[in-house]
């Protein structure tokens, strides 16, 4: 089951699997919450998918109408929480 | 046995914690004066513009005694509803000009979809609402007026193509059956958080469903001066749902259009929001709860001051959408220099849905 916005920008499956480790219970929906907190150490405040009723897990809200600089600095921190690359 | 001294209500409440959503806010970075504190990422206002506003108002605000009074009402002073009018007659393109009587203002349209809540449904009602959405709608119906959400799931269809009518209905018929009646769909137009506009054949099905049901169309156009041009080939260009004739999709007391200052207008702070709305008898019903949510005067003489200068909002508009455009974009490349997907179509409002799991999938299956 996909949904459209997310199938037509992107075809391959999701692999939770890696969060999954992080994560104390099989739960697709508790690697967002993992990856929410993350996010929240890394001083970056997100709204998620989970709270925007998202029907998949994964997803997040990134707002981009402050000043460059700041936008740049956000999204520097989210691709911290997100891991090592 | 509770040992609260507060009613049930009021222990229900207390256990939440309003003040969390607003932590960041308290530490909120600055590159100068707090550079560990919060990137906002999280709340929509548009911040670019703020200073616009603020320099506008210094420069051109004339504060009068009348300000310090109660004004017209809780509703909004006719300068200002006249003002609003105008405004949505110049940009939305309106089939049938929209006059000041028929606007009305409260405090936000927080208080809008409150009131609205109150007015339209009983206790326990629902309002049909599509996946994903604004995540504040469940509070905005739910603290006080004890209005549920009935979300409709897409399961693939794409939500903004006619075929998404099969989707709202059957979460309407579901929730029906299970004893929530519903009285109201609510359509983000353009869509929170997608970022998308609706053509107009789905705007013109999703009225036939309404009227099918004889429940309440609340289309929120918050967004309908934050659209811009972007190269993404997904992307449908912006038509309010008033700039066509509807008279005979849905009845005009059950169309109502939601807007205010908090978006395009950079203006959240001003606590301004406003419905356009034609049917007497839920405006008379708006109006007697009015006064728990009055904005001041002098907001209001502030928002009337910047929709009257139209060449200073105009040039504004125009600024506002050029950055929007250019962060979208700027957003998207870096996301693409990151490999992180992101929702496609989006050419409106401040934000952008990311996938920020599969990133991290994608790399491990790239590097194994």
């Amino acid at each position: 089951m996909g949904i459209d916005w997310l199938n037509r920008a992107n075809s391959h499956k999701i692999n939770l699997r890696p969060w999954l480790k992080n994560a104390d219970e099989e739960n697709e929906w508790k690697a967002e919450q993992v990856l929410a907190q993350r996010m929240g150490e890394k001083k970056v405040y997100i709204t998620t998918g989970e709270s925007l009723t998202a029907e998949e897990p994964g997803w997040f809200r990134i707002i981009f109408s402050q000043e460059e600089a700041v936008l740049r600095e956000g999204l520097k921190r989210v691709f911290e929480a997100i891991g090592p690359r | 046995m509770s040992t609260s001294t507060l009613s049930e209500r009021g222990e229900a409440l207390a256990k939440q914690s309003m003040r969390s959503n607003f932590s960041a806010m308290f530490d909120a970075y600055d590159v100068e004066t707090n550079p560990t504190g919060f990137v906002n990422m999280g709340i929509s206002e548009n911040y670019i513009m703020l200073p616009d506003v603020a320099e506008f108002a210094k420069r051109t605000f004339d504060c009068t005694p009348k300000m310090f009074t109660y004004g017209e009402g809780p509703w909004g002073s006719r300068r200002l509803r006249q003002a609003m009018a105008k405004h949505m007659n110049k940009h939305f393109h309106p089939v049938n000009d929209i006059k000041a009587d028929e606007i009305f203002f409260a405090n936000g349209v927080t208080s809008i979809c409150e009131m609205l809540g109150f007015t339209i449904a009983e206790p326990g009602d629902g309002i049909l609402i599509g996946q994903p959405i604004y995540q504040a709608f469940r509070g905005d119906f739910g603290t006080k007026a004890n209005i549920k959400l009935v979300f409709a799931p897409f399961e693939g269809v794409d939500q903004f193509s006619t075929a998404c009518v099969a989707k709202y209905e059957q979460a309407l018929l579901e929730a029906q059956q299970s004893g929530t009646k519903v009285r109201a769909l609510l359509i983000c137009h353009p869509h929170n958080p997608l970022g998308q506009c609706y053509p107009k054949d789905t705007l013109v099905e999703l009225m036939k469903l309404a009227q099918k049901y004889k429940i309440h169309l609340l289309m929120d156009e918050i967004y309908a001066m934050s659209v811009y041009d972007i190269d993404d080939s997904a992307a449908v260009a912006f038509q309010s749902c008033l700039a066509f004739d509807s008279s005979e999709y849905i009845d005009p007391n059950l169309l109502h259009v939601i807007y205010g200052f908090s978006k395009d207008f950079g203006a959240g702070g001003l606590r301004l929001g406003c419905m356009y709305i034609r049917n007497k008898e839920l405006l008379n019903a708006m109006e007697a709860i009015a006064p728990f949510h009055w904005s001041g005067a002098l907001n209001d003489g502030v928002a009337a001051s910047m929709l009257e200068d139209e060449e200073w909002m105009s040039k504004f508009f125009d600024k506002s959408r050029s950055v929007l455009a250019k962060h979208n974009r700027l957003t998207r490349s870096i996301l693409e220099e990151h490999n992180v997907e992101y929702s496609r179509g989006s050419n409106a409002g401040f934000f952008i849905m990311v996938c920020c799991i599969s990133l991290h999938g994608n790399r491990l299956a790239e590097s194994s």
